[in-house]
């Protein structure tokens, strides 16, 4: 597993360097207490040589003047402003400091303080140390991050410390007025959120305090786009999970590195817990153990975290589980739903007929029987009996195909649209001596099902035909246009008389007419077909035109297979 | 005129039957046609058992059958026939209200000699009616066993 390769990497590296820091540190005692300026300064100096990760050392006064540090015996600074100065001295603690820019060095680090106690327990002296901040980016740019993820160490104050991926946009960045930052700064609890950001993702942000529960000196972040969370729920998201608790260990551990001497063993058992964590073995714990009183404190944390790990991928099985089992239901629901429609149109295509059939039937018997008995009015009564049942039977009849044309599978293959076109033409042809001036230009090749396709030319240039009757000649034009990137537009146009703009979303809804039946014959659901045919390829449809002044007719189709419902 | 030969038309909706008959009428065809409201009297007459264990000896030229039906469809009535050694070479026409495709289908795989949508508009049903009983009366020529009623 690539994460605990990349974990194993890490604790080798901060491993030795702090061995390193040790063998120095061995020396602080003598160090911290001392009044020699230029054995502080040769000390410091040669700690830094052998500690490559970080900027400088050094030891601040209680009043805030700087005694001596690695780079320089020229001290006439005041540092008793910076945050790890002023916490140590409050908390008499190990503290972590915030983001800063160097006074002497002008480089962006992570302090770290360390207070040295007189013999009444005053803080007597600050030991500082700066980790340099690109080194830490460094150390994370190996985490196989998702596409469009990322991970991050940020200050309390929600300052980027280190980031991967593009660390050097973001080093020193605020983020302290993102809401998912600020909801961990002021929790300072793990926390996992969703959030739609400004670049259009939603991401799934898995924040960790490191250190302190009551005051964290650092939080771990760690991105993911939501799409692929889901995508691989179990999986990616417990394998971030458990980058960022080894990050947020192993910057942990650099920490303790500096603070305690009595950390390896402890510090070992830490991370052979963390790789076994890390492997998927979510049982991995630390155990009570005997040390310095913060490491016990850290393998606490750690064995809280690994709870609460274990217990998220459980949580997450379940969710899974309870995802699967309710699309087992809507499935059957749907399947249900789907026989219940075509029993419904059985239904209405036998039983709703045959009543039809009898009006119209009885109708023409009663007109029979009464043959020359019956009047005008009379037979004028009976003949619209007649024809209004017989309408009805073809709307029933538009109804079905409708419904049918939405549910039958599409069975997808490359269509020649220009053949499909000059078929369709050929077909509709018999014009009944009306003068019709064609105008097609190329429309290539498509992928589709060629008789829906099919329907779709023969009801927008039969309704070409039809609205343009009243001209002569009729002039229809059939071709393309570039439309949006990876979709084809064509148009059918007519100088027909065309219809008020303001209908035109009307236009293709089912049984929408915009002229009476006895100037143009019809029922209303062609356009609605084409309509419904057109969005299950994946494009869209609409119309321009003016009264009198002729129509156009568009449709889009995507140039790539679309996926159909 | 050739010997009446009889027809069987099973047919729940009086008003398709009277609409039927009325059509043969127009038509002057002199056929004797039994109708039976449901598929379980068309089989009670076929195998001349029930109500029918008194009916003259003879199948039918041809079955005239409605699709859908109370207690037992056309289709069921159409498989039973065409599963009986004495029934299965009698003509049968399915008769239905609309055109689904799977009917179609499975009435042809149980062996149909003809299926007939009933028109909407009654002169095309006259029409319809009219060729049906043409043919299957008069000019086709039925299996043996058929019955003569003249």
């Amino acid at each position: 597993m690539a994460v605990s390769r990349i974990a194993a990497g890490h604790q080798e590296n901060y491993l030795k360097n702090s061995r390193q820091l040790l063998a120095t540190l061995t020396e602080l005692a003598f160090l911290v207490n001392s009044s020699d300026r230029a054995f502080c300064q040769t000390s410091f100096s040669n700690l830094k040589k052998l500690s490559p990760d970080y900027e400088g050392f050094g030891l601040i006064e209680s009043d805030g003047t700087l005694f001596c540090n690695a780079d320089s015996t020229n001290i006439s600074v005041y540092l008793g402003d910076r945050s790890y100065f002023r916490r140590t001295v409050e908390t008499k603690k190990f503290t972590v400091g915030d983001f800063q820019i160097g006074r002497l060095t002008r480089k962006p680090s992570l302090n770290f303080g360390y207070p040295v106690l007189d013999d009444h327990g005053q803080v007597h002296r600050v030991l500082f140390a700066a980790l340099r901040l690109p080194l830490m980016s460094k150390a994370l740019a190996n985490i196989g991050v998702p596409a469009g993820g990322n991970v991050m160490v940020l200050d309390r104050n929600g300052t980027v410390l280190a980031r991967q991926p593009d660390p050097e946009q973001w080093i020193g960045k605020s983020l302290a007025n993102e809401p998912y930052v600020q909801t961990i700064l002021q929790s300072k609890q793990e926390s996992v959120l969703e959030v739609k950001e400004k670049d259009g993702v939603a991401r799934l942000h898995a924040l960790k305090p490191v250190g302190d529960t009551l005051s964290p000196g650092l939080y771990v972040s760690v991105s993911i786009p939501l799409a692929i969370s889901f995508a691989h729920a179990n999986e990616i998201l417990i394998r971030n999970l458990i980058i960022m608790a080894v990050v947020g260990i192993l910057v942990a551990a650099a920490i303790w590195v500096f603070a305690s001497h009595s950390f390896l063993r402890p510090v070992r058992a830490l991370s052979v817990a963390a790789k076994r964590l890390a492997d998927g073995d979510l049982s991995a714990r630390i155990g009570a153990r005997k040390g310095a009183a913060e490491l016990v404190q850290l393998g606490h944390t750690f064995d809280v975290m690994a709870e609460r790990l274990e217990a998220r991928r459980i949580e997450i099985s379940q969710m899974n589980q309870d995802l699967e089992r309710r699309v087992g239901e809507r499935t059957s629901q749907l399947a249900d739903a789907n026989a219940e429609l075509e029993a419904f149109c059985y239904s209405v295509s036998h039983d709703l007929r045959a009543p039809l059939r009898h009006i119209g039937g009885y109708a023409e018997m009663l007109e029979s029987h009464l043959g020359k008995t019956l009047d005008e009015e009379g037979t004028r009564l009976l003949k619209t009996v007649e024809s209004s049942s017989k309408r009805m039977g073809v709307l029933i009849d538009d109804l079905l195909q409708l419904s049918r044309m939405g549910r039958a599978a599409m069975k997808k293959t490359e269509v020649d649209l220009d053949a499909l076109l000059k078929e369709t033409i050929e077909m509709q042809a018999h014009s009944n001596g009306r003068r019709i001036e064609w105008k097609t230009n190329p429309l290539g090749k498509i992928n589709g099902d060629f008789a829906l396709l099919r329907q779709v030319f023969l009801n927008l240039i039969s309704n070409a035909l039809k609205y343009s009757r009243t001209r002569d000649p009729a002039i229809i034009e059939i071709g393309s246009l570039p439309g949006n990137p990876g979709e084809l537009v064509v148009f059918i146009r007519d100088n027909g008389v065309g219809f008020n703009p303001a209908y035109m979303e009307k236009l293709f809804g089912v049984f929408q007419r915009l002229h009476d039946a006895q100037e143009f014959e019809g029922t209303g659901i062609g356009l609605a077909n084409v309509r419904r045919i057109i969005s299950r390829h994946g494009g869209r449809t609409w119309a321009e035109s003016k009264p009198d002044h002729g129509a156009t007719f568009y449709f889009s189709l995507p140039r790539q297979p679309h996926t159909s419902l | 005129m050739t010997s009446l030969k009889r027809i069987l038309l099973a047919e729940d909706s009086p008003q398709d039957v009277e609409m039927t008959l009325h059509a043969m009428a127009k038509n002057h065809l002199a056929n004797e046609v039994v109708v039976v409201p449901n598929g379980v009297e068309a089989l009670d007459y076929l195998f001349r058992r029930g109500k029918f264990s008194e009916r003259p000896e003879g199948n039918p030229v041809v079955a005239m059958l409605d699709l859908k039906m109370p207690k037992l469809d056309g289709l069921e009535v159409l498989r039973q026939m065409k599963a009986h050694p004495d029934l299965k070479r009698i003509p049968v026409v399915i008769m239905t209200g609309s055109r689904e495709e799977s009917d179609l289908v499975k009435s042809y795989d149980l062996g149909v000699n003809a299926f007939v949508v009933k028109p909407v508009d009654f002169k095309q049903f006259v029409d319809s009616v009219q060729n049906l009983s043409c043919f299957w009366g008069l000019i086709n020529e039925p299996p043996p066993g058929s019955a003569s009623a003249g």
